[in-house]
């Protein structure tokens, strides 16, 4: 559970203010918006990468600025957009990396691990390039690599930042799949998309950011800000 | 795992060969098994035990540190800037630790200097974090590598201006020192060179978790617990202490940082520096060893300088990296 109490997010002035809300313990919230409207930053702000301007966030009924970042990472992942193809780091490096929050301080990996690494790799559907390295991959191959990591790392919130932006349609529809199926499993998504119509429908909560706030699709002037947003051609 | 442990193993004998190779070769004509029996035998029962326990044991093992050490620096460089290409020498770091040598020993320092090190170390860390921060701001890796080979440029032009008012005798023992030597640390410095590489060595290790974390970026690294920032700057002092005593001890040795780790990738496919880190460690020190006894080759009392020997194995190696890895270098 995610609470937002006056949250100023931003850098060096407010991109969102005043964000006042609850998001529930699962399912999955769609995060829209223009560029730069926000939605990475709020996303690094809730892993604790950018400092709140004013206000609190709380996980759990804890704030955030008080939770050790190792703590923190057995709560919350994330996936980046994209990630780097560096010399022989493979797909099964990458999942297993998910784990590190999880390990003693050498870092050795148990059965357990193991097998949770395989789990995720399965669920991706991408146990049978795991060898591969992330050089030979495609976007969609990569894409799917970090959120399997984001699922060895077996946290409750995961907060995906446009996950569907180098995938084919195909591998879209797979992946709204995967994820209503994570969801199920009781874990909390925040998905950030262009994509509106894939999401849509999926989402159990939109957030729409908009003239530097967030407008939930519980709001009741939501269904305003949502047809100003998609109907002056910025969406998709 | 058997593929694993038949790699440690045969990397493990091509070390006891080298090491075997090391101790028997060089001007007085020592026998190989002449040699091993001199290990364990005290250095005055005969002149050939005195050669080997004072001269060639010490040089060997200066070898196998240096190499090992380097290499471990050059693996770890590649991960903090996520450049396969990325190494002490090519960024400038070694002749960072040039500059700093150069001005204490034309100041009067003597090799072995406890001075020495520690002007290296400080001369390794202010170039690193000068790069770093430059890291910082570029988002092509073959920039930050280009403006490594022009800060390792105007290192080496400062350099050379302090050669040119430098009187003779120390003008001469720092030429020798710049062309790289195992040889010069000898029995009284090799345990504090040593300590300098097996502490480091062992910390980078113990960092393995945070190196890995680092490979997904600074946000995937900072979801993954990592506060990025001071995880960064303390992976860089750790290289800057690797790089800095080596350079201090052996001169400014080139292609063992860059070309060790990407052998390595060529026997392994992974980037855990769990796996990575054991293994470049024994390339690492098989390939300075290498360098040693090709530095020997002429046979008589003369010696090649060790660059000349890493540059011979290294440049080719990093032309087939070039080439193999095209893809991944940005």
């Amino acid at each position: 559970m995610i609470r937002f109490e006056n949250a100023h997010i931003g850098y060096d002035h407010d991109l969102i203010e005043a964000i006042d809300f609850e998001l529930p313990n699962s399912g999955i919230i769609g995060l829209f918006g223009k560029n730069g409207t926000g939605k990475s930053t709020l996303f690094k702000t809730i892993i604790g990468l950018q400092a709140l301007r004013r206000g609190n966030i709380f996980i759990h009924h804890q704030n955030i600025s008080e939770i050790p970042g190792k703590l923190l990472a057995k709560k919350v992942s994330y996936c980046p957009t994209q990630i780097l193809s560096y010399g022989n780091l493979t797909v099964w490096d990458v999942v297993s990396n998910g784990r590190i929050p999880h390990l003693s301080w050498l870092g050795k990996l148990k059965t357990h691990d193991i097998e949770l690494v395989e789990n995720s790799l399965e669920l991706m559907g991408i146990s049978d390039i795991k060898q591969q390295l992330i050089s030979e991959c495609s976007d969609g191959q990569k894409q799917k690599a970090i959120i399997a990591s984001a699922l060895a790392q077996e946290t409750s919130i995961l907060l995906l930042d446009e996950p569907t932006a180098f995938l084919d349609y195909p591998s879209k529809q797979e992946l709204l799949k995967q994820l209503s199926f994570i969801s199920e499993a009781g874990k909390l998504i925040i998905v950030s998309s262009h994509d509106l119509d894939l999401f849509e429908e999926l989402c159990d909560l939109k957030l729409l950011l908009s003239h530097h706030k967030i407008i939930t699709s519980e709001d009741t002037d939501f269904n305003k800000y949502w047809d100003e947003f998609t109907t002056k051609g910025l969406a998709k | 795992m058997t593929t694993g442990k038949l790699t440690y193993l045969l990397l493990g004998l091509l070390l006891l060969v080298l090491f075997i190779l090391g101790i028997g070769l060089g001007s007085a004509d020592i026998g190989f098994m002449e040699a091993i029996k001199s290990l364990f035998k005290s250095a005055d029962s005969s002149p050939e035990a005195y050669i080997i326990q004072e001269l060639r044991l010490p040089r060997s093992l200066v070898a196998i540190l240096a190499g090992a050490g380097l290499a471990v620096s050059g693996l770890i460089m590649q991960t903090l800037f996520t450049n396969i290409l990325a190494g002490p020498h090519i960024l400038g770091v070694s002749s960072g630790a040039s500059l700093f040598v150069a001005l204490t020993i034309l100041a009067g320092s003597t090799l072995g200097d406890m001075s020495l090190p520690f002007a290296a170390i400080l001369g390794a860390l202010t170039i690193s974090s000068l790069i770093l921060f430059a890291s910082r701001m570029l988002s092509s890796g073959t920039i930050l590598l280009i403006i490594g080979v022009m800060i390792a440029s105007f290192c080496s032009a400062c350099v050379s201006l302090l050669e040119y008012y430098a009187d003779s005798s120390a003008l001469r023992s720092f030429v020798i020192w710049t062309m790289g030597d195992f040889s010069a640390v000898g029995k009284t410095h090799l345990p504090t060179l040593a300590v300098f590489v097996m502490m480091s060595v062992a910390i980078c290790f113990a960092f393995s978790k945070g190196l890995n974390a680092l490979l997904m970026g600074e946000s995937g690294a900072h979801a993954l617990g990592f506060r990025v920032k001071s995880l960064r700057t303390w992976i860089l002092f750790i290289t800057a202490v690797l790089a800095g005593s080596i350079t201090a001890y052996c001169g400014p040795i080139a292609f063992v940082g860059l070309a060790v780790p990407n052998l390595v990738r060529f026997i392994v496919k992974t980037a855990n520096h769990q796996v990575m880190i054991p293994l470049v460690l024994l390339t690492g020190a098989c390939f300075g060893l290498l360098c040693d006894i090709i530095s020997r080759l002429p046979g008589d009392d003369r010696t090649l300088p060790v660059n000349v020997a890493s540059a011979l194995i290294g440049a080719p190696v990093v032309i087939i990296i070039l080439l193999k890895y095209q893809k991944s270098i940005r």
